[in-house]
Parts: C-alpha cells; structure tokens; sequence
C-alpha cells in the first residue's frame, strides 16, 4: 500500500483529483471518436478506446468504453515505441499498428498514437484503438472464419508512420484504402480517430504546462502506483491456493473438434498467476488468442469479480502474471490465424475466470455462463441502391448467466465487450437487408433458482442480388453452462431458408460446412432468409428452489413456457394461468425425489 | 543471467517470444540458463526468470497441491 | 390574452422537498418556500402562493416548474399503458442497445420496460427504409389488440412502427381506430413525438409519453381546477425539459417533456440572472434586447446544489445548452431536447467513505434529509459534506437551517473524526478533504458539459443557487479557473424565479437526406416554410400574438457517409442563393470548434432541418430590499487550504448596494450561506446580486 500512502493527505486528494482529470481527457477522445464517426461500428457500437499513456508508453487512464481491448492497451503502445525507439519520434507524428504479433488483438483493430511535447520535450503520448469494420482479407467484413494463416485476414501493419511531422504519409495511406474493400469507411474512421487524438493531445497541454514533464509523469507513476496496491490489496484477500478450470472453443472452422484452454490461478499472497500452459496446442482456424487477448480475458475476470473500481492502469497488471506459451491456443505463433481470438475466446477464458475459479473462492460473487460469443455475422456486396460497395461486422447481444441474487440479464452484449447494437432502422437504411422480426428467444434460457437471461433472435431477407455472408461464432455445439444445479441455456444457431421457401436449414447442412458456426463467403441471394439465434445463459441454483410466482409470472410474459415451466421448474400454471399451488408442491415433491 | 540485444536487420519483421510467459520480446531479453534442465531460455525480464522457477517449485509440490481448491498455503512468495 | 402587466406573475417550482415562489407585479415582488406535498404536489403549489400573500385572483400568468412527471418515472407509478408494434418487434423495448451502464458491473440490471410484455401487441404492418408500404395495416389486428387492452383495463396507447420517421400514415391509421374502438383513451404515436431513428430511442420515448400522460393530465387538470376554484383567471403554463414553456394542452399531450422541468427551472433562472445582471436593467427588459445587450456575462454556468444533488447546466450566447436526449435511468432514453444537464449525487448530505486502496471519496450516495448530516442529530453517523463544512467553520453553528434543524458540532467532529483516522489524517484535514473531493466532482462534470462541447469554463460565469451553492462556489472556482461568481438574491428560491424567465417554445423538424452539393435550393425552402407555417399555427392556437412569435431556423448537416449530425443555426427561414458555400463554411466552423478537426476532403451532407418556435417573454426582476446603513461583523476562525483564518460574518440583507468586501468572508442569509475566500471580492451590485471575482494575484 505504500506506493500510494507515501505522500500523505493533500497527495491522496490530488491523486484523486488527477485521475479523475485523466478520465475525462481519456471521455473527450471518446465522445469527439463517436461524434465524427463514419461506420456504425464506432458511433453506434462504440468498439473503440481511448488511452493516455505516459512517456514510456505505459498506460495510465483510459475511457471504459471497451473492455475487451484492456491487453492491447496496456501493450501495444509500449512495443510501438520499444520498437521503433523512442529517440525517432518527433513532434507531428501519428503511428498507426494493427499487429497481432506486436500486441494488437486481432487485425480489424488499429491503434493510434501519437506523442505529446512540452516545449520541445517528450511528454507522454496518446492514443485510441478502433475496430475499422473492413480492412481486405479473403471474406468481407475481415472476418475469416476459414483463415488458415494470418494473411488471409487482412492487411497486417507493424508500427507505421500515417503522418511524418504532421504532414501525412500518402504511401501508407494509399496501401490501406487500396487493400481495404471500403476505403471511405477507412478513411472517415481513421479521421475521427486522429480528431480524437487531437482533443487528448490539446487536453493533456494544458496538463503539462501545470505540472511539466517531470512533475506529470511523477504523478502518473502515482497513479499507476495506485492502482497497483489496489489490486494488490484485492488479491491479498482471496485465499492462497491453486485453483484449476478448463474449457474448450468447440471448433476452429477447419476440422471438427474442440480446442481446450486449461486454467489454474495461483493465488499466492499478493499476487496471483494465471498459468494456460497445459492447454491445446494453437488451431489451423482463427480461434488463436494474441497473447494480450489471454491477458485481457484473466484481468477483464478479475476486475469484474473483484477490483470494479480500480484505476485501470499499467499498476493492474504488476501483481499479475499470465503464462501462455507461444505455440498454445492461447498465445498464437506467427503465421497462425487469430481473429476470432479477440471475440470468442477472450470471453471464453473471461467466463472462466469469473464462472469456474472464482465461483470456489467466492460463490456469492458468481454467475453460470452468459451465451458467451460475439455472433460475428459478416456481409458485403454492391448496394442495388447507389451501385456501391459496402461491408459491415455485425454482432448480436444474448443472454447472460443467472447470478447468486437474480436472474441473468436478456438480450446483453457478450461479457467482455460493451458495444451496442446496430438498431434495425439503421440497418436497413445502409445495407440491403429487410428484418422480418428482432426479438426475444422465449422458452431458451437455462432453468435455475435464478434463470438465465434470454437470447434474441433475428430474421433478415436478403434484399440485394447478391449478398455475401460469412460468420464466426461459438455455442453451436456445446450450450452455455449452469452452476449450482441451474440447467444449460440454449445454443446459437445459425440458419438459412432459400427464397419461397420456408424451411430453415443450418448453414452447415444447406452448403455442407465442416463447422456450423464459422463458415466464408457464402453468397445469398434476393429472398434468401438467414435466421440468426443467439444463446441463452446458463441458470443459477436448483430450478426446484425457483419462487413459484417468479414462474408463474415468466409464463405470464411468455418467457417460460407452460411445459417447461412443469418439467424444469415443476411448476404446475392453471387454466386462467394462475399458479396452482397444491400441484406444484405436490411435484415439487415428486420431482425432487426422482419420480418422474 | 543478462541481457542481450535481440538485434535484427531492418527488413526483417518477424517476432520473438518469452520462453517463459510467452509475451512478445523486443528489442532486448533477458537469458538465462536453467538449473533444473540445462537448458537456455529466453524471457522478458529478471521476472520471468523468478516465475520459472517458482512454478517449477509449485508444480514439484503438486502432490501436497491437488487440483481444485486447495486450501491455504504458507509459502514464500515468489519476490 | 392576459398581458402579465395585469397583474401578478408567478414562478412557481415544485421540487421532491421544497416549493419554490417567486412573484412579481411591476416593481412589487414575494417570494416563499413551503414544504412539497406528494403525492398530491397541487397542494404545494396551492400552499406557496397563499405562503407568499398573493391574492390569486390577482394573478395574471403563472410558469410552473414540476417533478411530477420525473417522480412517476422514478417511482413507477405512471399509467398501464399498452404499446402497439411491427409484428416481429414487440421485444424492442426489452432489446435496448445491448450494452450495460457499467462495464465491469455483471450485477447491473437494466430498468424494466414501462410497458409489460403481455401488454405489446404486434400488427402486420410494414414499410421500407424509404417509408414505402411492404405490408398494409392490418386494422382489425388494430382492433383486437384494442379490445384486449381494454379487457385488461388499460385505456393508454402508444403506438410506434418501424420506419414511421420517414412515413407514419399506418401510425395516424392505427391511432384512429384506437379511438373509434375506445373513446377517450390516450394515444401517442411515435411518428408524431419524433421524426428520427432508432426505433429503440423513439419506441422508448413514445412510451414513456404515453406513460405519464394520465399522471399529469390528472395533474394539471386538478391544479387548473384548484386554482381557478381559488380565483385564479390568468393563464397557467408548465416549463418543459428544454426550458421553454407549454400550455396545458401541450403539456397533457407530450408529458415525456415535463421530465427535468424542475432542473431546466434553475438553468433558466441562471440565464436570466445572468442577463440581468449583466446589463443593469431594473424591472421587465424584453428577453431579446437582455441578450443583445448582454456584454461579457451572457456566458455563464449554472449550478444548484440541493441536499442530494447538484444539477450543472451551461448558458451559452445567453441561452441554456440543449441536448436531444435524457435518460432518466441508462437505457431508458427520452429524445426530447432537453437543457443540457448534469445531475450529480453531490449535496449537502454526500457521504464521505473509503475505498479498498485507502483513497477517500464523497458521494453519490447521500444521508439524504434522514438520517442526514450527523450534525443534524437525527441519527446520522457518517461524515457529509455538511459536517465537514460545518468544522472548517464555513457554516454558521448557532442558526437554524430551514426546517427548524439546530446543527451540532460535536456529532460532526465525531463523525469526521471517524473518517480521519481511517485515512490517518487530522480531523481538520479530512474535513478539508471531504470539500475539496466534492468540489473536484463537481468540476468534473462541470467540465463534461464544457470541455466536451469544446467550451472553455475559464470564459465563464458561476451562477450558484441552491442551498450549498453558494457555499463551494469560489474554490469550485478556483480549480476551474472560473473569475466571476454572482450569486442571485434569493439563491433557494432561484429555481421559481427561473419559471419567469421562460419563453413558450416548440419545436419541429423534418429529415431530408441529402448531399449538400445536390441539394435543391427551392426544396429546402419549401420545407423550411412548411415547418414555419405548422409553426406558426401552433403559436396561434396558444394565443400568442404575432409580436410575440420568433422562429429559429436551423439545419443538421454531416460529412457523408457519418452517422451523426451537427446543428447548425441559422440567421433566418430563407435560404440564401450562395446555400451551399454558406452552410459548408457554418458547418466546417461548428466541427472544429467542437472536435478540433480540421474540415476534410469530403462531400457534407444534409440530414434534416428544425424550426423552433418561440414566444417571447418578458424578464421580471426580484427588486433587492436594500440593506442596514451599518453593520458589525462578528470575526469566526474558517480552515482553508492555505491554513486558518479569521474570517468576519456578516448578514447579507445588512449589506447597502454598492458595498464591496474582501474576503475572508461568511455572508449569512436565511436559506443560504456564502464563503468569500481570502483572495476573492464580493460587491452587492445594483440588483442586490452578490457579484464575487478574484483577485489579480491568483
Ligand atoms: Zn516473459
């Protein structure tokens, strides 16, 4: 605790003060990237961060916007500069780095940084990471799902220059939109990104000239020194021991079996490793994490279950070790693909840490599983409507776990992001899709003492000539777990109906796909419907121990069926749809004995 | 036990890994041989080293440390 | 029409605890405070204008801030109301944006829908994006759904089918047969309140209309009978969220404006004082010649801090920031313009705690008016804001507070004292603190709704009302860099007085999507003056005369291919011949004063046009009551920063026009207590406004 102790009371104030001044920088940078933005992704989605980092690159504030992109923010920058080296910055400069081999998460999203000077001094730097909805590969939408190595994916950038003295590198600039299928997308976005470093470049001059060079990076090691005996004290509170969890990704989209993450926390005073050593050797498929993405997953789990309000900073990182050998699923080795690691298994491993681990150390504090994928949906084609190209990288929200003190929540973005939708009037104003319905997956959730929150589903008709979709996702074989006792949500599904016709097929079995759920460049055509399902999350508790009203009402709303509400909860719903109380005690009773 | 210089041409784009923890190593590692195998490794820092050891340790106690919960351990940290 | 010359104008602000008067009558003025009285909040109303002597046949306008319609929200206690949808998206409600107000929270829950799942009907309907028919409206869907609703004994209706932004023919359709199916039932089609996507933020904001219409219909109309039954012939108007004023009517129609009526009340008040003030004028000015005439004090910030809370808001140009959102909880969106506020749990009875890292903090949560301030003595235990004011002696020990409370000191030592040693802190110091905290949340979010919008508060002037305002207003300033404060007369009834300063105002719009370089200089105008001329009929049938009426023109443009717009406001309804070139330059202007960014290379495009409607209002002025010839300051010891000092306490009606003391300074009124600091300034202006600048040194 000393760190932050040491400078006694008008420090500890200030020290408040300064972050929460940070914070705000680090909102403005977001609020101007969401303002200007060119594609849903960012003003809709919000699939971006903002990050103040000091003048070694280490990360000192950054806006809450996306969880998911916590590895890369504590990394990517100071490989940037290590890298390239920090003598060659020069006032003017803005790096651009997509690299998932130098500390990105996966290729779709870009960092940008850029250094800050105080009278001709190396000050700090700031930066933001963006999803750009499309950056060329072999599908549309970057999201190859059949990749077997990383070029496939898109167009890879190691640190590169995009401005030189504030004058732009056109070279660069003109092989991004070239290899990207929607430059003006690309160019929009990355122009609200570089306005958005501009209003963190101007809010941190004020700063400096407060404090000077010396002075701010003295309080930004506070500030990290801070965060550091937070977590510390945390970690010190959980008792010593190892604690082990596995699970597993159920395939790569190249062959047909499941790949395990195998964890064991070691908690030991106050520190605490995460070793993935015994895991799965990495796949052929896309399902590889960078090694920032299995960071990120063990941090974002335990942030949610037991640091929620530390600064998230370079300090949460220092009690922590994460091992995840390279050549493992969950540290890829070049030329290995890894898109999908970012989005499906950084939540799997999140869930994990919180669900599995944490739930033996801290019951009252745990969830069963949430649907725990992305549901990336991937499109592109020429709009009949202008004669355009466009490409967009859809996902879906779906139910989350049911907790110690209530039911999962319906219809949630996946854990470790919190994006948001794209709204249908939106869509279909972009894209050439018309929405037969958007709505809740009744009767799906997993049946507990607290259920599991509700997936969604959406039916979209094709309404271009052509379309062509592509999708990587999870849950497809193997259902989102209870705890507990709770029962397992429902699964993705992923479906097709060809034009006039109304049956619904997997995709698998309508265009013979080795995997259900990652599948490229299937072409749909005018009429063609796609039925997408997201999961439902897992129960928590005994479904016996459930309050009768609280089922009797979920079949009121139509979120429980009459059958189920009988067979999983052995609840028996009367002719008017009251709760009959003698019969449900009465197979209440039989069923807890085994009876039927 | 010492730094090297991870020099490469400036053409050459590829990367390195922590024989440790697998992060990403730049510019520089950390070299040490181990005690146990002989064998030399590569790692990001002084850290690495440590936590190579310390797992060894923790995996040679694996038997008074079974899988699952485990129960309170009073044993040095790895500092 | 009643001209407010014929008798007395009345502000009057209903808030959760208090009800605010403020009254003027040429140059006779009353004020009072009395008790709210929920739930039946006329009473209130009723009680402060007998409290303040106004003889209510002698009324002859009467602006009226509530908490109605904000109270029904919070506590649920709005209508039944069923909604009608699209077939296949009755769920929209339910689907929200996906996304957790907190990141790293999995036990947050979102606020259930207002509308049950049972009670939203889906109807085979459906248009395109472009607003063409895909599938008619089936009406007698319509007609069951109708008859179901009411078998469940609801008689409210919302109504909101995708893509009606564009074309709400089956919208109109569907609400006329509710009525043909069911007399009487309240309707309020989506189409109608907003002509804007997303279906999630329009569906939520018709509903939440159609949610309270019953409550403050109810409201208004038993106040209006209240009133008139107690003699009241003048004209009764509710403020809306976004300052301006409505008629009953308009008020029972769209009550989904009422939802920050009360704090809107303050911003308003503040814009008003600031005008005023600014220019000297003693009585009514007319508003428009205040704002032209207002040099240097038209930029101001507003802040009204309660025993809770503290509600920020911006007065830009002389006129309060409007967003198109409000929330009332995360995703429960209401896109009705509303002023641009902030409300933080930041008041008087703010908590003082400690977090796992041994870092202390104040607020959100609040000891609110029970237990309280442990210097209240009704059982609180841990230090507030108030306890903490009260030991660095900026609180006056031996007067009551409003409410008869008689504060003790030596609970607040205890109670400060307990949070200090926690943090191995002296008392003294940890109270300090527990200040400093607050006002740094407070510049925060002061901040949010300055810097973000790319506006410097440095340029700016405090107006601080509200119990505690006045009290942290000069080291707010001081961290914010803020050189001038003027603190109203009366700054705890400030927000009735804010009722006064309030136009009439409607407002309009229509999306037309096009490329600015395509765009049709004869279609633009055409739908500017089909704007101004529903406009314009709307202010008649409010009875405002044609003197009375100005609109406000202006055009939402974006580079194309971008999501979101720029407002940008317009000189005047007629589209110049040069459009383009002028509307690209306003355009490039706003963007870089607002995100730095310098224009770029790409095409601007249009996305809709507005017309706002306003009637303009006279600014009434609290006339100030003078003042003693002579005062004698007491001498008390007040902790600052920089160490004790022996500041002089004064009562600030002893204090003659013109007089000007530097501090330190505690200046004491019945309601409200003002610390100068030892490097500020206070000079009682011509309107017995408490004007505060700071010295030259700093
Ligand atoms: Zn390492």
């Amino acid at each position: 605790m000393d760190g932050a102790a040491s400078g006694g009371a008008v420090d500890r104030v200030g020290l408040t003060l300064l972050y929460k001044r940070l914070r705000n920088i680090c909102d403005e940078m977001a609020f101007a990237m969401m303002r200007t933005a060119y594609s849903p992704i960012f003003s809709e989605g919000l699939d971006f961060s903002t990050l103040v980092l000091d003048r070694n690159g280490r990360l000192v504030a950054t806006a809450g916007i996306n969880p998911a992109m916590l590895g890369a923010s504590l990394y990517a920058a100071t490989w940037i500069i290590r890298e390239v080296g920090q003598e060659n910055f020069s006032l003017g400069d803005v790096f651009v780095h997509n690299d998932p081999y130098r500390g990105g998460s996966h290729m779709p999203e870009h960092m940008l940084v850029t250094p800050v000077y105080h009278d001709g001094e190396l000050a700090a730097y700031v930066g933001n990471i963006a999803h750009l909805a499309e950056i060329g590969g072999m599908a549309p939408g970057s999201f190859a799902a059949t990749a077997t190595d990383v070029f496939q994916e898109g167009l890879r950038l190691p640190p590169t220059k995009l401005f030189d003295r504030g004058e732009p590198v056109r070279d660069v600039w003109r092989i991004m939109l070239t290899n990207h299928r929607t430059p003006d997308n690309t160019w929009g976005d990355i122009h609200a990104m570089l306005g958005s470093l501009r209003v963190g470049e101007r809010r941190l001059a004020d700063m400096l000239s407060e404090r000077g060079v010396d002075g701010l990076n003295e309080a930004f090691e506070q500030i990290i020194d801070y965060a550091e005996a937070y977590m510390r004290e945390e970690i010190r509170r959980l008792p010593d021991g190892i604690y082990t969890g596995e699970d597993c990704m159920e395939d790569d989209g190249i062959s047909d079996r499941p790949y395990w993450i195998r964890s064991r926390i070691i908690v030991d005073g106050d520190e605490l490793i995460f070793d993935y050593s015994r895991s799965d050797a990495q796949a052929v498929g896309p399902i590889n994490a960078p090694y920032v993405v299995t960071l990120s997953a063990s941090l974002n789990g335990l942030l949610y279950v037991l640091a929620r309000d530390v600064p998230v900073n370079a300090g949460i990182v220092r009690p922590v070790r994460v091992v995840a050998p390279a050549g493992t699923i969950t540290c890829v080795k070049l030329p290995g693909p890894c898109v999908g690691g970012q989005t499906e298994f950084q939540p799997r491993v999140m869930e994990l840490v919180v669900g599995q681990i944490l739930s033996q150390i801290l019951p009252e504090r745990a969830s069963a599983a949430s649907g725990n994928t992305s549901l990336n949906f991937l499109f592109g084609g020429v709009d009949p409507r202008n004669g355009e190209y466009y490409a967009h990288y859809h996902f879906e929200g779906m139910g989350w776990g049911g907790r110690a003190e209530s039911d999962g929540n319906s219809a949630q973005i996946v854990p470790h992001a919190n994006c948001r939708n794209t709204p249908v009037e939106i869509f279909e104003t972009k894209w050439p899709w018309v929405h037969e319905n958007y709505r809740l997956n009744d009767d799906s959730a997993g049946a507990g003492r607290h259920r599991g929150g509700l997936g969604i589903e959406r039916i979209l008709e094709v309404a271009g000539d052509v379309i062509t979709v592509s999708a990587l996702c999870e849950r497809m074989k193997r259902s989102p777990w209870g705890i507990f006792g709770g029962s397992e949500g429902s699964r993705t599904n992923l479906e097709v109906s060809p034009a006039g016709s109304g049956d619904y097929r997997t995709f698998q079995e309508a265009f013979g796909l080795v995997s259900p759920s990652k599948f490229t460049n299937i072409r749909l055509h005018r009429g063609d419907r796609v039925r997408i399902t997201s999961p439902s999350g897992g129960g928590y508790g005994d479904p016996l121990e459930r309050d009768p009203y609280a089922v009797a009402r979920d079949v009121e709303l139509g979120f429980v069926g009459r059958s189920s509400a009988r067979a999983h909860y052995g609840v028996v719903i009367d002719a008017k749809g009251d709760l009959d109380e003698e019969a449900t005690t009465e197979l209440r009773g039989r069923l807890a004995d085994g009876v039927e | 036990m010492a730094w090297n210089d991870l020099a490469k041409l400036w053409h050459d784009t590829t990367v390195d890994y922590c024989d440790v923890c697998g992060n990403l190593l730049i510019a520089r590692f950390w070299g040490f041989v181990s005690a146990a195998t002989g064998e030399s490794k590569r790692c990001c820092d002084e850290r690495c080293e440590r936590l190579y050891y310390r797992l060894r340790e923790i995996d040679g106690n694996a038997q008074a440390v079974p899988g699952g919960i485990s129960g309170d351990q009073a044993e040095a940290k790895p500092r | 029409m009643t001209d407010r010359n014929d008798g007395w104008h009345v502000g009057i602000d209903t808030g959760g605890t208090y009800t605010d008067l403020v009254g003027v009558r040429g140059s006779e003025q009353r004020i009072s405070k009395v008790p709210s009285t929920p739930p039946d909040f006329e009473k209130g109303v009723l009680d402060s204008i007998e409290a303040a002597g106004i003889p209510v046949s002698e009324i002859g306008i009467i602006s009226h801030g509530t908490t109605v319609a904000t109270n029904a929200v919070i506590t649920n206690r709005g209508s039944p109301t069923a909604l009608l949808t699209t077939r296949g998206f009755r769920d929209v409600l339910e689907l929200r944006r996906h996304n957790r107000g907190e990141p790293y929270d999995i036990y947050w829950d979102p606020p259930a829908p207002l509308v049950v799942r049972r009670n939203r009907f889906e109807i085979s309907e459906r248009l395109d994006y472009a607003g063409d028919v895909i599938t008619p409206l089936a009406e007698e869907e319509v007609r069951l759904a109708v008859r179901t609703a009411a078998r469940r004994g609801i008689g409210t209706f919302a109504i909101s089918f995708l893509h009606s932004y564009v074309n709400d023919a089956h919208e109109r359709r569907a609400a006329e047969i509710v009525a043909e199916e069911l007399p009487g039932a309240f309707v309020s089609t989506s189409g109608a309140l907003l002509r804007e996507p997303p279906e999630f933020e329009r569906t939520s904001t018709t509903v939440v209309n159609a949610y309270l219409a019953p409550v403050i219909s109810d409201y208004l109309r038993s106040l209006e009978t209240q009133l008139r039954q107690a003699g009241f012939a003048g004209r009764l108007y509710v403020m809306h969220s976004g300052g301006g004023l409505l008629t009953l009517e308009s008020a029972s129609r769209f009550p989904a404006r009422l939802l920050t009526s009360g704090p809107a009340a303050g911003a308003k008040a503040a814009e008003g004082v600031a005008a005023v003030a600014s220019t000297g004028a003693v009585g009514s000015v007319k508003a428009t010649e205040v704002l032209a005439a207002a040099e240097g004090l038209d930029e101001v910030i507003s802040l009204d801090i309660g025993g809770t809370s503290a509600d920020i808001a911006v007065v830009r140009g002389g006129k309060a920031s409007l967003v198109h959102e409000f929330s009332p909880q995360f995703g429960q969106p209401v896109r009705f313009p509303a002023v641009d506020l902030i409300t933080i749990g930041a008041g008087g009875g703010s908590l003082a705690w400690v977090d796992a890292g041994r870092l202390p903090h104040v607020g959100p949560q609040s000891a609110g008016a029970n237990p309280g301030p442990a210097a209240c003595g009704l059982g609180g235990t841990q230090a507030t804001l108030t306890d903490a004011n009260l030991i660095a002696g900026r609180l006056p020990v031996d007067v009551n507070l409003a409410g008869g409370v008689h504060l003790d000191i030596e609970a607040a030592r205890q109670a400060v004292g307990d949070f200090a040693s926690e943090l191995g802190l002296a008392m003294e110091e940890a109270a300090l603190g527990i200040i400093d905290i607050t006002n740094n949340n407070m510049a925060r979010s002061i901040r949010v709704v300055t810097v973000e919008r790319g506006l410097d508060p440095r340029d700016y002037t405090l107006v601080p009302f509200g119990g505690a305002g006045p009290l942290m207003a000069a080291e707010l300033s001081d961290i914010l860099g803020i050189r001038q404060i003027v603190i109203p007369v009366a700054p705890g009834v400030t927000s009735g007085l804010g009722c006064l300063y309030v136009d009439i105002v409607h407002d309009t719009s229509r999306a037309h999507i096009v490329a600015l370089s395509e765009a049709d200089r004869a279609v633009l105008q055409s739908i500017f003056d089909d704007l101004a001329e529903g406009m314009r009929e709307t202010l008649a049938d409010e009875g405002v005369a044609q003197d009375r009426q100005r609109l406000e023109h202006s055009i939402d443009l974006r580079y194309l291919g971008q999501v979101r717009a720029l407002n940008i406001p317009l000189r005047d309804g007629l589209v110049p011949e040069r459009f383009q070139n002028e509307y690209r330059e306003a355009f490039f202007n706003e963007y870089e004063r607002q995100f730095h960014s310098v224009a770029i290379d790409i095409p601007v495009e249009v996305a809709a046009l507005r017309v706002r409607g306003v009637r303009v209002s006279e600014r009434p002025h609290i006339p100030f009551g003078g003042g003693a010839p002579s005062f004698t300051p007491r001498i008390r010891r007040v902790l600052t920063g920089d160490g004790a000092v022996d500041a002089k306490v004064v009562q600030r009606a002893s204090l003659p026009v013109g007089t000007s003391l530097g501090g330190p300074l505690v200046l004491t009124q019945e309601d409200s207590t003002t610390w100068v600091p030892p490097d500020w300034q206070a000079e009682v202006d011509k309107l017995g406004n408490l004007m505060l600048t700071r010295g030259e040194d700093r």
